[in-house]
């Protein structure tokens, strides 16, 4: 007998849940710990039902605990919901392989740890942009490439969302020398020269500092520009008030802006 | 079977859940096997896993899940 049969045959009766002829594409039954709720919780869609340990009797826990070594014995995967959302996504995500281009020229020249840290990047990039996951979600999903791969991972994210891998790095690579695109490639992974990413702990008068570090960096490599960028209501107001306020600074670039409603990317020119 | 019906956990049952599979957590809340407290368990790479990191679970000698993005994106391609 299966797991699902078996609970059924366990489930239904003493819990009044119809679980024959179950029609729709996914069906979750979700394990739960609720002092506030009842036993069992159908939800209005249909499609889930949750089981509370905390209120099942003793004997249906028991029960449970065996379906459960069921279901793993039959080669399934037992995953925690937020996991099971995530894994899907992930699935997904291989299969239409929409970032093969940029994945395939990097694999062949970047190091494994980078390039595992630019394929999450590039997953969350596209994640982000269809507006599937967002807001916290994303900060947490990005803080797991920073606590894998440290402050390079970091930048890598960073970088990969602003475009940097497809739009400078691989025409980089395809017009330098390796010797000097091996270099630049590691300043602006492990210091971002190109690029001040705006975050909410950045103070104001810490972009001006940043800006300058990086110039000086740039210089030495024949980069004449340097992006800053800033994603939410809190960061454009930042930057917009720092260019105000360092007038004279700011004066000394060619400047332009794009902006949308939560993006701002400031592109300062020199020579 | 209907390949389409799953069953998954919550966070607040993940104790439950290792209790299930007899295992339980050490003083650092790292998932150890019930009856040998000193062995704890290993990831499919490995590694130690805290019941904070638990993603999941798969039979093959129980193999445990993390759930950052890195461990799945891996455990995806597998």
């Amino acid at each position: 007998m299966g797991w699902f049969e078996k609970f059924k045959e366990k489930f239904s009766k003493p819990f009044n849940i119809n679980l024959e002829n179950i029609s729709v594409s996914l069906f979750r039954i979700n394990i739960i710990k609720d002092n506030n709720n009842k036993s069992i919780i159908i939800h209005n869609d249909s499609n889930n039902l949750s089981l509370n340990l905390a209120n099942l009797p003793s004997q249906y826990k028991k029960e449970l605990s065996e379906i459960v070594r069921d279901y793993l014995d039959e080669k399934n995967i037992l995953l925690e919901n937020n996991t099971n959302d995530l894994l899907i996504k992930l699935y997904q995500y291989n299969k239409e392989c929409s970032d093969k281009a940029i994945l395939n020229f990097f694999k062949l020249i970047m190091n494994l740890k980078d390039y595992e840290a630019l394929e999450a990047s590039l997953f969350l990039r596209k994640e982000f942009r269809s507006g599937i996951i967002s807001g916290k979600p994303i900060i947490n999903l990005k803080a797991d490439i920073r606590k894998r791969f440290g402050d390079r991972g970091n930048n890598i994210a960073n970088l990969c969302t602003a475009g940097y891998f497809e739009q400078f790095l691989m025409q980089l690579y395809n017009d330098a020398q390796k010797e000097v695109y091996n270099q630049i490639y590691e300043e602006i992974v492990n210091n971002s020269i190109v690029a001040v990413f705006v975050h909410t702990n950045m103070t104001e008068d810490e972009i001006p500092e940043q800006i300058t570090n990086k110039i000086n960096i740039s210089k030495r490599y024949g980069i004449k520009f340097i992006h800053i960028h800033g994603i939410g209501k809190m960061n454009i107001l930042k930057i917009k008030k720092c260019i105000e306020q360092e007038k004279k600074y700011f004066s000394f670039f060619d400047k332009k802006i794009y902006e949308t409603e939560n993006i701002i990317i400031v592109e300062l020119i020199f020579n | 079977m209907n390949e389409s019906i799953k069953l998954i956990f919550d966070k607040s049952a993940k104790e439950d859940i290792l209790e299930f599979l007899n295992k339980k957590l050490d003083d650092n809340g790292f998932i150890v096997e019930k009856d040998q407290p000193f062995q704890k368990v290993l990831t499919f790479e490995g590694e130690e896993i805290s019941i904070k990191e638990l993603g999941g679970i798969q039979k093959g000698s129980e193999v445990f899940i993390k759930n950052d993005l890195i461990s799945l994106m891996r455990f995806s391609k597998r």
